[in-house]
């Protein structure tokens, strides 16, 4: 393992421009093994099947879907936390998918990630001054007083008191512990950060405060931001691009404004219709989805959706439809999108 | 640093110690590991006839307890008052000693194999396997044959077949603790195993281990106990409790003070343990506290 | 005036904790008419899970010390019921409940049908008042385990006899909420208490049930108190939404007019700071206050735009400033805060 002198210095420092691929994941796929109760492997849980995405450099691209549509273990495979099965993953210019650990090491330090659940990813046991500094301590070769003006700056940087470092992450809140997590990463400098579920679990009147801290600090810090969530009110408010995630594939890519206004995957429109809209008309009341999304284990022929898909056609069973790229980056799994 | 390390430790001591005194059964387990920590140190101030470990005074063989000779003396003469206070030392010296070099030699075994899912750390558990499968007697008795008895040998065959437990206990929490998401998040910062299993780990599984120490304490007590008994302890004229016991059988029931002095300590001492790891258990599983809702 | 089914008034609940008491409810008012739904709404530690539990009288014995108030139920006070009235008469007969997490509800060794028929051997309609022995016979057997089908097709699951022999496991969780209720339905219930039961649940998901919580209440006339911190899930299926904040309840309106013309402050900022599109979110400046030692009087006065000195000295009296509004607040009237309306054309 070793530690880089070259961070001594305080800056991002980084070849590529605003607008330019940051990201770049292809046919990204990661397969878990399902075993019976006799050990033995009967098949694969395709939790992310064939994934192809490009992220932009300073931009906040939002992935959405509902429980085990694959969001999460996009992130964390994007990460290494999950070996990739197949596929490659290509950041700041370099292939990280298949390298180890300790080789991807110096590579993956400018892509972070944090955790769902923010108090669970801090060490209960260690201070949060101490959990601050760890990071430093690992990468690079700074005095303990270097790290110490590092880590207060950051502090300062995600409105929260000195004072924290002395305490414990039980003794703070969802929301501080949300920013504290936030911290951490920060202090290595990132170029491209993937929010896992950022705002769960947080009050409503909290939620916003965090939105706007993650907008200040994308212009602080030059950030890229993956955002995965469940709640698409709140992707609507922060993302410029949105994908739509079913059972391991995206299903719909669009600018935001495009995709909430002018869904086109059947899917997409189920999703949105769902969501309450306060003054509006009621969900309830014209709700078409029905079922559930089928067991990712034995997922049927062709396109995963086709069975509760109001637009199924004979062409579904038969294959699953591809991404297709329309204009100004829109890009559609579908075969009927037309009708 | 260090001193920020010793407060650190002191204040964790003193929230443990009050917490301990509202837990009744917990205090009393340590009011009586206290005592005998107590008697043990203070064995020369306490004892009446400190003379008695090593003299022998035939003519006043087995009289009963009297204000002379609290608890009696034995079939040599000597006052086993005085002899169970200094038997006292050689009890925690072997239980602590032996405990120590079990958690040594088993918690960084079981950490490694806890963190390495390889053909190296299952074969570290199958050879922790082996070890618990032979009994402790059964082994010490082969220990004693070849070595001769003495106290050092009961520790080395307590310690030969205790690490195994240690391994056992702490390969189980480092694996679960290895899901744990902070230790998740530390690897994905990039922090190397080393740094993972010492640093976050450890620290996290200690209340497991320091509760198991503690309760173990009174196993270990037990079998050193019945390794004195069955004459492989150290041999006379030690004080040992287990011993004693065995040399009070021939003169059963007429010299009931000889059995029941050992007897009862042993039986204290090992009670103790267990409350106060009991006590502590309900202390460090946050699990098993009184449930907060709100 | 129609009778009302449920009237908790003040309620005043604290739990002992390692740091002192901390005061949960605070004297709270609190109702319920026959066969409405009410959305109890409110962020973390405003005491909506408390006062369900309270109503129930599940609150952990341990810990939790109710030191006025009186909860009646149909002219009975619930706090003066002996333990083996409440579990054996109101808790799973007259009021049922479905809460957040289905899954650890569930038995997780026994089957779903011998859990549902364990159930109604118990609370049944059907049962002969209280006899400690009592056979169940096949006859009841019958008729019970119809009635549990029954219900299943109601709710809506497929093949309902498949579903009996499966454990609580190999189901889904919108199934398992599905099921629960069911469970919450079978003895015929006056009042159900549902807490935060489509938290956990996908948006997708979440629509289907609240549809069918919302039909099932109102075809059977069962009153249904819905503790959320989603206003958008309260604004589909509540007639009435009563507003906590920090262990006092501070706003009670119907729904259309809730959302329409907010009074309180707090309400007003909670609406505020939901997603909306159009313009920058607010946040609530300030954080929820620890309950151990609460803020005096209103306890949303440190956050407050337009709090006055009134506002740290006394707790607002109950007032009614429109027909079916109720309102705790000396100062809204003050046009310090804007609403803006998170209405989508």
């Amino acid at each position: 393992m070793s530690k880089n002198s070259t961070d001594n210095v305080m800056d991002s420092t980084s070849s590529i421009n605003i607008g330019e691929t940051i990201l770049n994941i292809e046919n990204f796929s990661k397969w878990f093994p399902i075993h019976n109760s006799w050990n033995r492997q009967t098949g694969w849980l395709k939790a992310l099947d064939k994934v192809s995405l490009t992220v932009k450099k300073g931009e906040i691209i939002g992935v959405v879907g509902e429980s085990g549509c694959g969001k999460s273990t996009l992130g964390k495979t994007i990460m290494g936390i999950h070996k990739l099965t197949e596929g490659s993953v290509n950041f700041e210019g370099s292939e990280i998918g298949h390298l180890s650990p300790s080789q991807s090491r110096q590579l993956r330090r400018r892509l972070q990630y944090t955790y769902q659940d923010p108090g669970s990813s801090l060490d209960p046991r260690w201070k949060i001054g101490r959990a601050l500094h760890e990071p430093l301590e690992i990468h690079t070769t700074l005095t303990k007083e270097e790290r110490q003006k590092r880590v207060s700056a950051i502090l300062k940087a995600v409105n929260l008191p000195e004072a924290h470092l002395d305490l414990y992450p039980h003794e703070i809140s969802g929301g501080q512990q949300r920013r504290i997590g936030l911290a951490r990463i920060l202090t290595l400098h990132p170029s491209l950060i993937i929010l896992d579920e950022p705002t769960s679990g947080l009050d409503v009147s909290v939620q916003a405060t965090i939105l706007n801290l993650f907008l200040d600090l994308q212009k602080q810090f030059d950030l890229t931001y993956i955002f995965i969530s469940h709640d698409l009110s709140v992707v609507r408010m922060i993302c410029d691009r949105v994908a739509v995630m079913y059972l391991g594939k995206i299903v719909e890519i669009n600018q935001t404004e495009e995709l909430f206004s002018n869904p086109k995957h059947p899917y997409t429109q189920s999703l949105l219709s769902a969501i309450p809209v306060i003054g509006g008309e009621k969900v309830t009341e014209n709700f078409w989805l029905e079922g559930e999304p089928p067991n990712p284990s034995n997922l049927p022929s062709g396109c995963s959706f086709r069975t509760r898909c109001p637009k199924q056609t004979e062409e579904c069973k038969k294959s699953s439809p591809p991404l297709e790229n329309g204009q100004n980056d829109h890009a559609v799994a579908c075969f009927n999108t037309s009708t | 640093m260090i001193l920020g390390v010793k407060y650190k430790m002191l204040s964790t001591i003193v929230f443990l110690l009050k917490k301990l005194a509202q837990d009744r059964t917990a205090l009393l387990g340590a009011l009586l590991i206290l005592g005998l920590i107590l008697v043990a140190i203070f064995a020369q101030v306490l004892s009446t006839h400190p003379e008695d470990i090593t003299e022998f005074h035939p003519p006043e063989r087995l009289l009963p307890p009297s204000s002379e000779h609290f608890f009696g003396t034995d079939r040599m003469g000597s006052d086993v008052y005085s002899r169970l206070l200094y038997g006292a030392r050689i009890t925690i010296a072997i239980a602590l000693i032996a405990i120590s070099v079990s958690v040594i030699i088993g918690v960084p075994i079981g950490l490694l194999a806890g963190y390495y899912r390889n053909w190296f750390s299952d074969a570290l558990m199958r050879i922790s396997d082996i070890f618990l499968a032979v009994p402790q007697i059964i082994l010490a008795i082969a220990i004693a044959q070849t070595l001769g008895p003495s106290i050092q040998n009961v520790i080395l065959a307590l310690s030969a077949t205790y690490w195994p437990f240690w391994t056992r206990l702490v390969y189980a929490e480092t694996r679960s603790a290895l899901n744990e998401p902070y230790v998740e998040a530390s690897v994905a910062l990039g922090s190397s195993p080393l740094r993972v299993m010492i640093l976050h780990v450890l620290p996290n599984i200690s209340s497991s281990i320091i509760v198991r120490t503690t309760i173990g304490m009174g196993g270990t007590i037990l079998t050193a106990a019945a390794l004195g008994f069955l004459g492989l302890g150290p041999p006379p004229p030690s004080p040992e409790w287990g011993r004693t016991i065995a040399e009070s059988r021939e003169f059963l029931p007429e010299a009931w003070w000889y059995a029941a002095a050992p007897g009862i300590a042993i039986f204290l001492v090992v009670m103790g343990f267990n409350l106060l790891g009991d006590g502590l258990r309900d202390i460090l599983d946050p699990r098993t506290r009184r449930s907060k809702d709100g | 005036m129609d009778k009302k089914l449920l009237s908790v008034n003040g309620l005043e609940v604290g739990f002992d904790t390692d740091n002192g008491l901390a005061e949960v409810l605070d004297k709270v008012n609190f109702e319920m008419n026959p066969g409405e739904i009410v959305g109890l709404v409110g962020e973390s530690g405003c005491g909506k899970t408390t006062l369900a539990r309270a109503i129930l009288g599940v609150l952990p014995s341990n810990s939790a010390r109710i030191s006025s108030g009186s909860i009646i139920f149909d002219d009975n006070d619930l706090l003066k019921l002996s333990p083996n009235a409440l579990a054996s008469d109101i808790r799973g007969k007259l009021i049922t409940f479905i809460p957040q997490d289905p899954l650890s509800s569930f038995n997780p060794v026994f089957t779903i049908g011998a859990q549902m028929m364990e159930l109604m051997k118990w609370k049944s309609p059907d049962r002969p008042p209280a006899r400690k022995f009592m056979r169940y016979d096949k006859a009841r057997k019958t008729t019970d385990k119809k009635r549990i089908l029954d219900l299943l097709q109601i709710v809506q699951l497929p093949d309902p006899e498949a579903i009996l022999k499966k454990y609580p496991h190999e189901v889904s969780g919108g199934q398992r909420q599905r099921l629960m209720i069911a469970m919450a339905l079978l003895p015929e219930p006056r009042m159900i208490i549902a807490d935060e039961p489509t938290t956990a649940l996908d948006v997708t998901i979440q629509a289907q049930i609240l549809k069918l919580l919302r039909g099932v209440a109102v075809e059977r006339g069962v009153s249904v108190l819905f503790t959320t911190h989603d206003l958008g899930a309260a604004y589909e299926i509540c007639d009435r939404i009563t507003v906590m904040y920090a262990g006092q309840e501070v706003e009670t309106a119907d729904s259309k007019d809730f959302f329409s013309n907010p009074l309180h402050p707090y309400t007003k900022k909670l609406l505020q700071s939901l997603p909306s599109h159009s313009e920058k979110i607010e946040g609530i400046a300030g954080q929820i206050p620890a309950l151990i030692k609460p803020p005096s009087g209103c306890r949303f006065h440190p956050r407050c735009d337009v709090s006055v000195e009134k506002c740290l000295k006394f707790r607002p009296d109950v007032e009614w400033p429109k027909n079916g509004h109720m309102l705790r607040c000396f100062n809204f009237n003050s046009s310090a805060i804007e609403v803006s309306q998170n209405v989508k054309k």
